[in-house]
């Protein structure tokens, strides 16, 4: 065990102070040192450090179908979450309630006929100064009311596939193409309860939080194999963080709306990657020795990520060109602590 | 007494045969069976302590494990010194007892302390009282090869099949597993996922823990019969770990694999092996303190090769360091020095007695007492060594001293010719002398008895010569009064008598040169003072050191990089110098490297460190005349390695500097005081002064400061909205870059820990650490810079501590000066130069420690040992004056000692005190033979000049006998070059230098100074 004993501590200090300032080393005074340089490879987007994100809809995008009465029973006809096209069959629903929700149709549809013979027998009347404003008032409220009213049963009725009186059933279709979003209860679904949503496939996205500091980067999510690039960058900053929305989510990525998961964030800026083993700390820094003729400098630079063999860095100067030390560092860096020798 | 003795074994022959044949059977046995090792075992009770606690810094281990812990073995009795050394991740305490103290129960003490303080520990801290082993104790190392095998599979291979067989063998302590990967089931969570399911992750943590369980339920009975019921949810492997569910409710079930990737992994690397180049996995085997080193290597050999028919095909085990060949060389070093010293010692007499049978019987007590003296080793538990055997080589010209005397006088009494039976005139002889001899023999333990008072590293090293030669001593006077008369019956006859020409010739020359002395009496005199006042000049020219380094034949070259080097780019400067090293120094075998901290924590090197074992092949292929030759062959290539510091040792000597002071050199400054960073500026003053102190090597200062530490510190107010607690968020990062071992899977006898750890090349940056996601204990996700804030602080590397307080250390080596004079000069200024705060000391230790206490040891008891020499004379001649006239010889014989040192370049060490101390015994025993004489042959002469003349050249055989085997015996130890035979050379010359100056003022200024003392009457 050779513990303790090292280098002295004056050395030490006085070697911390000139190597703040860069320190050079004569490259002839490596002695049998081995060394191999490595050039940095310049990049123009980096992978950074993994990020929570959700798979998410774009706020706003989601239409929901409402029950029309209250619903004894309801039957899915298609899996949570499935891709549907417009008038597919989604849902029956069955009870007693649904034949009278059809019985009030057809009320309605009648009151709404009724309601408009009688308006338009008396609108020539009304011309001709035949009836009072008054009865021409009373008559057409009654007929906007039952216009109203068979309007809104009507629409619910186009998406109603078909109807079967034997079993009090009917059966909705989807108003819309998009991934269907039951609103799954535990109890009845009474009149007004929201019952399905479509989410349209391009709503669905990634939502990432950011970093403000490299929010403007930012340029795609990497998912397993999956690259999506990002469409939009909120500007307004919850805390630290912005929220960032991708493209619409491909299919092949195999990605579940509501999933939460960590995304690799891409970001779009020139950095360089070089081997690890060429990096070293110094004080706070990290730093690399550049080679320039028989001399090696040594170099700050900014880590910004890391892949398993390489570093990502950024730097003021262009490493592009240079070539920087990749082997032995840490023996050259024990030659800047003042190590060597017996 | 003594008179019956004789009586009986010459009365008894056949019987005192019988009874020495049978001890003599009895010595063969025993040497087969006594311990052999090296060296004595050289270590105090020690008990180390190794508490590992993973991610800590040394500041918060030093706080919450090591002063817990020494403060509760402060109180232990019977302690010498309680040392700590805590590092990143570890803490090692030592604590050494007082000489005699039973191990087992200083083992008790120290472990019931650390159970009363376990408690308190830290979550996570590992480890406790340390193997009972000794710096010795690393007696095997191998590494495991097999290219078809991975670094894990190797390793796995070494720690659950290779190591349980081996702690098999008896003596063996525990085996060290290196290198390679420890396999772990890795859970590496999905923060999101976890947040998603509402999973904590001490949630997470818990629910692994709870579910991998299994535990007796009870019994129930059924009828007439009783089964047990237990309950069963142990994991036993990967998939079931995969499956295991976390969270169930309702409508969801989260398992494991739901949560987090699972793969197999490995545990956070605190060191790595390389051999050649190249990753490789080692054991090390440990052995028990007090074991048979040399039986449990055999044993270990014996069950390796049962192993190696059960590995998978192509596994090789690679022995590199094995104990035997040091114990194999330096007891093949001592048996050569011992046999060719026998072989001269029989030279001499047969040519000194000029009769082949009497040369046999005197001859004869050296074989015999060398196996009474392993006879009794072997009943006093004391191991066959490289000191115990020097001793016997030591004392080998000295054995024979007794049965010279008895068979001299034999001889001369049956050249009288008297018309007596030869048994009785051989009866008469021994008779005559047996109170010389015993008295003499009383000189020579009383000598050696000092040492037997010598503590630390020089006690345990020379009381076991001291044992040896008291023993040898004690057996050869035994001898000499039984057998070797018994013997001399049957051998010794008329013809044994007459004396060789050439005794007669050198008797005619030495008669001549001694009428010529007293001629010039006075001239003589003066020249012999003046002689003895030169050498005592020399004296302060002779260098001064603890103890001459013991060539173990391996070579361990010590290598340091940069503190804050990671395991990887450190291997990869090992493997870039292990391969120019084989490349261009061909005398290397092959390489092993450990860098790093060992398994069990027994050597807790930083990454940056590296002991790297050189095999090297036979010297006869060297292309080097010595070791140092080579070792400079190597220091040419580590030059070429810049940015590396090196340093060579070898395995024994590593350890035990590090055993005696902690630290390594000649001389170590140790500054006590509290503050780091004011330790840390003394240090460095004081390394300026050591440096600009003559005679100042290797200077180097422990590096207490330097360390770069990142702070995470948890935004209060933004975290505790999450609830969200310090130690929660110090969990969460461990688990994120060390590691967290939450429990483990049993698969057969295998354990395969199970490890919540972030995939290690995903976090290799501060940008990274900083966005690395936490699940809050709200189950939301938030980024680690969310919740805390990074700072960097500089801490200390390591902090040493002695009996509770903190110290920084310098340690220098002292070349071309002696230590203590160095010392006392380095310590002036300081006191001038250096201004201590209070509450600070400066404390010298190291080799220089050392030789100050065998110094005042040595300063106490050698003047004892004189007093009761004295007091023998005194006893024996009855006057003071004639007891001061035979001490006066001693001056001359340190004479002798200190030319020959000054001569031969040897410094004055520990063996060479020891010399000097041997020197007092034998030249005494040379006075004693001959005033003795001229007491008995008062009577006989008128005239006082002829007495002195005619008994001094009467006595001359007997004290060029007993010089010359002394000297000659002694002479293979000054020309032995193998392993072992350094520490045993500056004793040889020491005395050879001596005996030879006393002999010659034996022989003249003795019989000068006799006659001016008769004279006066």
């Amino acid at each position: 065990m050779m513990v303790k004993y090292g280098v002295g501590l004056s050395y030490l200090i006085a070697s911390i102070f000139s190597l703040a300032q860069a320190e050079s080393i004569d490259i002839k005074s490596l002695g049998n040192i081995q060394l191999s340089y490595a050039q940095p490879q310049k990049v123009a987007s980096y992978e950074g450090s993994a990020l929570p994100a959700q798979i998410s809809m774009l706020p706003g995008s989601e239409y929901w179908v409402s029950t029309p009465e209250n619903i004894q029973q309801v039957s899915f006809l298609v899996t949570q979450g499935q891709m549907v096209s417009k008038g597919q069959a989604i849902v029956r629903l069955t009870g007693p309630e649904v034949f009278h929700y059809l019985a009030q149709v057809e009320a309605a549809s009648n009151l709404y006929q009724l309601a408009n013979t009688r308006y338009e027998r008396n609108k020539s009347l009304f011309k001709n100064g035949s009836i009072s404003a008054d009865k021409w008032r009373e008559i057409s409220q009654d007929y906007f009311a039952s216009y109203l009213e068979y309007e809104h049963m009507h629409h619910f009725m186009e998406i109603v596939l078909s109807t079967d009186a034997a079993t009090d059933s009917f059966i909705v279709s989807t108003p819309m193409a998009g991934m269907v979003k039951f609103n799954l209860l535990s109890g009845p679904y009474m009149t007004g309860s929201q019952l399905f949503s479509l989410v349209p496939s391009d709503s669905v996205r990634v939502k990432v939080n950011v970093p403000m500091s490299q929010s403007l980067s930012l340029s795609a999510v990497n998912i397993n194999q999956c690259h999506i690039a990002i469409d939009s960058i909120s500007a307004i900053a919850d805390g630290a963080f912005v929220t960032a929305w991708s493209l619409p989510v491909p299919k092949e990525c195999n990605l579940l709306l509501g999933q939460q998961l960590t995304v690799i964030p891409e970001y779009q800026k020139s950095v360089y990657m070089l081997p690890k083993n060429s990096v070293f700390s110094w004080d706070q820094d990290s730093q690399i020795l550049t080679k320039t003729g028989e001399t090696l400098t040594s170099l700050t630079i900014d880590i910004l990520g890391s892949t398993p063999e390489q570093y990502i860095v950024a730097s003021d100067q262009d490493l592009s060109k240079i070539e920087v030390l990749a082997e032995s560092v840490a023996a050259v860096k024990g030659i800047l602590l003042g190590l060597g020798g017996e | 007494m003594l008179t019956s003795v004789i009586r009986f074994s010459l009365t008894q022959r056949l019987f005192v045969l019988i009874v020495a044949l049978f001890l003599m059977l009895a010595g063969v046995r025993s040497w087969y069976s006594i311990p052999l090792d090296a060296f004595p075992d050289i270590s105090p009770t020690q008990v180390k302590i190794i508490l590992k606690a993973p991610g800590m810094t040394p500041e918060e281990i030093e706080a919450q494990i090591t002063v817990p812990i020494e403060t509760e073995l402060l109180g232990i009795p019977n302690q010498a010194i309680l040392r700590s050394t805590t590092k990143y991740a570890i803490s090692d305490i030592t604590l050494d007892f007082v000489e005699g103290t039973d191990i087992y129960w200083a083992r008790q003490q120290v472990s019931e302390r650390i159970s009363a303080v376990w408690g308190s520990f830290p979550e996570g801290v590992t480890g406790g009282v340390a193997p009972m082993s000794t710096p010795l104790s690393e007696i095997f190392m191998f590494t495991l090869e097999n290219p078809n095998l991975s670094l894990m599979e190797r390793r796995q291979l070494l720690e659950w099949e290779i190591r349980p067989l081996l702690r098999t063998v008896v003596g063996v302590a525990d085996v060290n597993i290196l290198g390679g990967y420890a396999k772990s089931f890795s859970i590496n969570p999905n923060p999101a996922a976890m947040s998603a399911a509402g999973i904590s992750f001490a949630a997470l943590q818990q629910a692994i823990v709870e579910n991998n369980h299994n535990e007796g339920a009870g019994k129930l009975t059924i009828g007439t019969d009783t089964i047990i019921v237990r309950a069963e949810g142990r994991i036993d492997d990967i998939d079931e770990l995969r499956q295991l569910v976390i969270k169930a409710d309702d409508a969801k079930v989260y398992r494991l694999n739901d949560l987090a990737d699972i793969q197999i992994g490995h545990l956070a690397r605190y060191g790595a092996v390389t051999k050649d180049g190249h990753e490789t996995a080692e054991g090390l085997i440990i052995a028990l303190k007090d074991a048979n080193t040399d039986q449990v290597v055999k044993n270990i050999k014996q069950k390796i090769e049962q192993i190696s028919l059960t590995l998978p095909k192509g596994s090789q085990i690679n022995t590199f360091y094995d104990r035997a060949n040091l114990i194999n060389t330096a007891i093949g070093t001592i048996s050569n020095a011992l046999f060719e010293a026998v072989v001269l010692v029989i030279v001499l007499l047969a040519l000194f007695l000029g009769n082949v049978r009497a040369a046999l019987v005197v001859s004869l007590s050296l074989p015999l007492a060398a196996l009474m003296t392993f006879l009794m080793m072997d009943f006093f538990n004391l191991s066959a060594n490289l000191m115990s055997l020097g001793g016997l080589v030591i004392a080998i010209g000295m054995l024979v001293d007794s049965s010279v005397v008895v068979v001299e006088n034999m001889v001369n009494l049956i050249a009288t010719k008297q018309r007596l039976p030869r048994l009785h005139l051989i009866f008469r002889a021994t008779k005559d002398v047996a109170i010389p001899v015993v008295s003499g023999t009383a000189i020579v333990m009383i000598v050696f008895s000092p040492l037997l008072t010598l503590t630390g590293l020089e006690g345990k090293l020379f009381t076991p010569v001291a044992v040896t030669i008291v023993f040898a001593m004690l057996s050869a006077l035994v001898l000499s009064l039984t057998v070797i008369p018994v013997m001399a019956s049957y051998l010794v006859n008329e013809k044994a008598a007459k004396e060789p020409k050439a005794i007669e010739k050198l008797k005619r020359v030495y008669l001549s040169s001694l009428k010529a002395i007293f001629v010039y009496q006075k001239h003589f005199i003066v020249i012999a003072l003046s002689l003895l006042i030169v050498s005592f000049g020399l004296f302060s020219f002779v260098g001064k050191t603890f103890m001459p380094t013991l060539d173990e034949g391996d070579i361990i070259l010590q290598l340091e990089k940069s503190p804050s080097i990671s395991l990887n780019a450190s291997i990869a400067i090992d493997k870039q110098i292990e391969q120019t090293l084989l490349a261009q120094v061909p005398e290397i075998k092959q390489i092993v490297a450990r860098t790093g901290a060992d398994e069990i924590g027994l050597d807790p090197m930083g990454l940056n460190e590296t002991d790297v074992f050189l095999e090297l092949i036979p010297r006869s292929e060297w292309r080097f005349a010595n070791k140092q030759q080579l070792i400079e062959a190597i220091r040419a290539v580590l030059v070429d390695y810049p940015g590396v510091n090196f340093n060579f040792t070898q395995p024994i000597q590593m350890r035990v500097s590090e055993m005696l002071t902690g630290s390594i050199g000649d001389v170590a400054i140790k500054v006590f005081g509290n503050d780091i960073e004011t330790l840390g500026n003394l240090t460095s003053q004081i390394q300026q002064l050591v440096n600009t102190t003559q005679g100042s090597v290797d200077v180097k200062m422990s590096m207490i400061e330097g360390s770069s530490f990142i702070n995470l510190t948890l935004d209060n107010e933004m975290a505790r909205g999450f609830g969200m607690s310090t130690m929660e968020f110090a969990r969460y990062l461990k688990s994120q870059l060390e590691g967290v071992i939450v429990t483990e899977v049993l698969q057969g006898k295998k354990r395969t820990p199970v490890l919540i750890a972030s995939n290690p090349s995903s976090l290799s940056s501060i940008n990274e650490l900083q966005n690395q996601l936490l699940v809050m204990p709200d189950h939301s996700l938030k980024r680690v810079t969310d919740v805390a804030k990074l700072s960097y602080k500089k801490g200390p590397i390591l902090i040493e501590r002695e009996q509770g307080n903190r110290f920084s250390v310098i340690t220098t080596n002292v070349n071309g000066r002696d230590i203590v004079g160095f010392v006392e000069e380095l310590n002036a200024k300081i006191t001038n130069e250096v201004q201590l705060p209070s509450g600070y000391s400066v404390n010298f230790g190291g080799e220089f420690e050392n030789q100050q206490r065998a110094t005042n040891n040595l300063l106490l008891v050698i003047p004892i040992a004189i007093a009761l020499i004295t007091l023998i004379l005194f006893t024996t001649f009855g006057s003071l004056a004639k007891a001061g006239l035979i001490l006066a010889n001693v001056p001359f014989a340190m004479m002798g000692g200190i030319v020959s040192l000054y001569l031969s370049g040897e410094y004055l060490s520990v063996p060479a005190s020891v010399g000097f101390i041997a020197l007092l015994g034998v030249a005494v025993l040379n006075g004693v033979v001959m005033v003795s004489y001229y007491e008995q042959t008062k009577h006989m002469f008128s005239s006082l000049l002829e007495r002195i003349e005619q008994g001094a050249v009467r006595r001359l055989r007997p004290i060029l006998m007993t010089a010359t085997t002394a000297m000659f015996g002694l002479m293979p130890l000054v020309f032995a070059t193998g392993p072992g035979a350094e520490i045993q050379k500056p004793l040889a010359i020491v005395v050879i230098g001596g005996l030879l100056t006393s002999t010659i003022t034996t022989l003249y200024l003795l019989p000068i100074l006799y006659f001016w003392l008769e004279k006066r009457k």
